[in-house]
């Protein structure tokens, strides 16, 4: 009985009820898009933190105190590294890049070779800033980069030959590319991994790999020692500006982004109240009728309160899925990639909606419940 | 008369007045707390990013070739490739003085310490420098380092402490207490070790000293090798995109609104007019994941901010527009008596802009000190509204909830009397 009321109220009441019923709509879609971009987006700005480089660096164990790697007789093994495409590590991992340094001559010039793998440190260290091109592994003659410093004190452009040697041993490579990094590398010549292990005649070695490691499941620390564990003889250093900075700077993100949340919810709670207690305070005079024909107080509550569920319900369903197409559109614009999140939003959306609903209904409900038809049916 | 209607008006519909001033007051709450943070929230995040390490690196103007790998630099030093010290106090003193949140100089080369090869660092950790203006800084390795961890403590005593690598400490089997010799072109200075620092970097394979002991042990007295800068920037756009390759190349009324904006590139810029053979050149590392950083989270506050105002925008009129057509009895009523168009449409809007701007000032108060809190909460530091957020609550808050009022007369106007007039 209550029900088909509360069905036939609503259905006839559509042009009347929307207004309010599209106010908490918009309330659920903005607190659904708030939510899902705030619970969601917390991964996306980790791994953004990673454009800062790498957070762990793989070392040979027995380097010692002696972080120079040009003097060191001790290598970690490239195969090996084959170990970090795979679980666990490949979800632990935000990528890795092995680095061989090589001290060679560039006509009568010490310079140090750098061997990298390209693809690697373009995730890794994408800060650099190359003119031209990156060496390519398949290449029919071996391609090098230079550092910005050495293209300009030698006045090296992409296209020419450089000529490497160590020792007795002479390669020529053809330039494709000028390299920026603000580091070291503008001093370098990069060249692919393979490469450097032919000139330098060590295959498989590898002098450090720079580890970028999303400590988010798992801590840094539980990580790094994993690493130690699956590459034999090697040691992990932290590095501790990156990763206290790091925690700190997304705690803070973090701390924001629920605030602003919780300030999102009580307006938009505020805001539904006001809707809902508007949209009964509106209907006095049906409720007089009601009762002159014979309604309960009871049955009067129920049915206001009801329908202020089956409004906030609806709409915030509707409002939800709303909210979450907002929320996604808004992620593929900045992050490039779609959320992902787990029942928050609704659960918020919903509490939102249906409790806030509820409860703002409840006392102008109670007050309708008492009205003295006499008076209400008499008319302004 | 129409003053006397509106008193009426106002006080009996107390609570449906309260009701259409409570949802105006939660709408404007939100946008003026979207506002504020958003307006700040670049600027706010950029100086939490500076933990990330100096962004800045100040190195002597050379042609030649520097042997340099994992942060140790092989190449021998000669003559005139360094920077005076004395110098150094100009960072303060350029254009954006204030920006320059800290710096740290350094002077290295290798020592001997036994028959190893080491290389000594010397640097400031806490300095308190003059200005020019007569008022003093500290800078150091404290500020532009802030996650270094030193056990034990730094240099007091600066011709005769040193902090050890973490790592060379293990490898020389020193502890804090212990003492150091080290050698340098056949002179040998003793040294106490005080702290062993941890950093997960080259610098654990080094020894930390004073710079002036570095500048003695090497015989270079007043000198520097590279100064690295921490400096507060704002992200490159278009402009600082076009002045990365020349700025001289734009045009001068260009070149001055790209000198007077804290791009990282005007800074290094204005570091090399100040410091006499300095080439100054940005850590591409931190300075692009800063501006990427920066500008995602410019575009998602921008874009949330956008979500909100229109959430807002449509509760408020949707609140108006039914509270008013709620009353189409009465509307009705004053037609039927004789009131013209303009005087009913009168007497809601000055409703509506009662409501918009008590709705509208308390939510400004109170967004704004939501955002102060949240500011306090977060940074450490309030967040206040700038100055044309007021105005824009107001505008939206009244504007909308005079078109909401508007809507909802015109609707009920359409109607024919009798319909107006009938109850339910």
């Amino acid at each position: 009985m209550i029900l088909t009321m509360v069905v036939r109220s609503l259905w006839q009441r559509r042009g009347k009820g929307v207004v309010a019923a599209l106010a908490v709509l918009m309330a659920a879609c903005l607190v659904s898009a708030f939510f899902g971009l705030l619970w969601g987006s917390s991964e996306k700005w980790q791994k953004q933190a990673r454009a800062y480089g790498a957070n762990l660096f793989l070392y040979p164990k027995d380097i010692g105190m002696d972080f120079n790697p040009l003097g060191r007789a001790s290598f970690l093994s490239e195969r090996e590294l084959a170990k970090l495409e795979k679980p666990p590590f490949s979800s632990l991992l935000y990528g890795f890049a092995p680095f061989l340094y090589v001290l060679t001559e560039l006509r009568g010039e010490k310079v140090i070779l750098t061997g990298i793998r390209p693809e690697k440190v373009r995730k890794t260290n994408p800060w650099w800033q190359v003119k031209g091109s990156w060496p390519a592994s398949r290449a029919s003659r071996p391609e090098a980069m230079v550092g910005v410093n050495i293209a300009r004190s030698l006045g090296l452009r992409p296209g020419d030959a450089i000529t490497l040697r160590r020792n007795s041993h002479t390669v020529s490579f053809k330039l494709t590319g000028i390299v920026t990094t603000g580091g070291a590398e503008d001093n370098q010549v990069i060249v692919t991994l393979a490469a450097a292990q032919d000139l330098a005649g060590w295959e498989d070695r590898v002098s450090l790999v720079q580890v970028s490691a999303l400590g988010r499941v798992i801590p840094l620390s539980t990580i790094s020692k994993r690493l130690e564990a699956a590459i034999s003889s090697s040691k992990v250093m932290t590095s501790q500006q990156l990763v206290q900075a790091e925690k700190r700077v997304l705690g803070k993100l973090r701390l924001l982004m629920g605030l602003l949340a919780g300030i999102v919810l009580l307006c938009a709670g505020l805001g539904v109240a006001a809707n809902m207690a508007g949209a009964i305070l509106e209907r006095t005079k049906e409720i007089g009728l009601m009762k002159a024909l014979g309604a309960s107080r009871r049955v009067v509550f129920l049915i206001f309160l009801s329908e202020s569920g089956v409004t906030g319900l609806l709409a915030g369903i509707l409002g939800y899925g709303a909210g979450l197409i907002i929320a996604q559109q808004i992620s593929q614009q900045v992050f490039h990639s779609p959320l992902s999140f787990g029942p928050y939003p609704l659960i918020f959306t919903l509490i939102i909606t249906v409790g806030i609903s509820l409860l703002a209904s409840f006392v102008p409900a109670r007050r309708a419940a008492v009205i003295n038809p006499a008076i209400v049916l008499r008319g302004e | 008369m129409l003053h006397l209607i509106l008193w009426k008006s106002l006080k009996g519909r107390k609570s449906r007045l309260a009701l259409a001033v409570a949802a105006i007051l939660s709408g404007s709450t939100l946008i003026t707390t979207l506002l504020t943070v958003s307006f700040n929230i670049t600027e706010r995040m950029a100086k939490e990013l500076r933990q990330f390490g100096a962004n800045i690196l100040v190195v002597p103007k050379t042609d030649k070739l520097v042997v340099e790998v994992g942060g140790l630099s092989y190449s021998a030093y000669s003559g005139d490739d360094y920077l005076e010290v004395s110098t150094l106090p100009r960072l303060k003193e350029i254009f954006w003085k204030h920006n320059i949140v800290g710096f740290a100089p350094f002077l290295q080369g290798p020592v001997e310490v036994g028959t190893r090869k080491v290389v000594l660092v010397g640097s400031w950790y806490e300095k308190e420098i003059k200005l020019k203006d007569g008022s003093r800084l500290t800078t150091g390795l404290k500020k532009i380092s802030p996650w270094w961890r030193v056990n034990g403590r730094w240099v007091d005593q600066p011709y005769q402490e040193a902090v050890l690598g973490t790592s060379l400490a293990e490898g020389l089997g020193l502890k804090v207490g212990d003492n150091l010799k080290v050698g340098y072109q056949g002179r040998g200075y003793n040294l106490k070790v005080v702290g062993l620092l941890s950093t997960g970097g080259v610098e654990e394979g080094q020894i930390f000293t004073d710079l002036a002991l570095a500048q003695r042990i090497f015989s270079l007295p007043g000198k520097v090798g590279a100064v690295r800068v921490s400096a507060l920037v704002k992200p490159d756009d278009k402009l600082a995109r076009r002045a990365a390759d020349n700025p001289k190349r734009l045009p001068p009324m260009e070149f001055e609104r790209w000198y007077c904006s804290p791009y990282l590139s005007a800074i290094t810029y204005q570091i090399e007019e100040a410091i006499p053979g300095a080439r100054a050149r940005p850590v591409r590392q931190l300075a692009e994941a800063e501006a990427a950083f920066l500008s995602k989270l410019r575009w998602i506050f921008i874009l949330v901010t956008v979500l909100g105002l229109a959430a807002v925008v449509f509760t408020i009129m949707t609140t108006v527009t039914s509270a008013v057509l709620e009353r189409k009895a009465e509307i009705t009523l004053m037609k039927v008596l004789g009131a013209s168009k303009g005087q009913i449409l009168l007497q809601f809007l000055l409703e509506a802009v009662i409501a918009g701007l008590l709705g509208g000032l308390a939510g400004f108060f109170l967004g704004s000190l939501l955002a102060k809190v949240l500011g306090k909460a977060v940074f450490a530091a309030a967040i206040s509204p700038s100055l044309g957020t007021l105005p824009a609550v107001l505008i939206i808050s009244v504007g909308v909830a005079v078109l909401g009022s508007v809507m909802g007369v015109r609707q009920i106007s359409k109607l024919p009397a009798i319909t107006g007039l009938r109850n339910g």
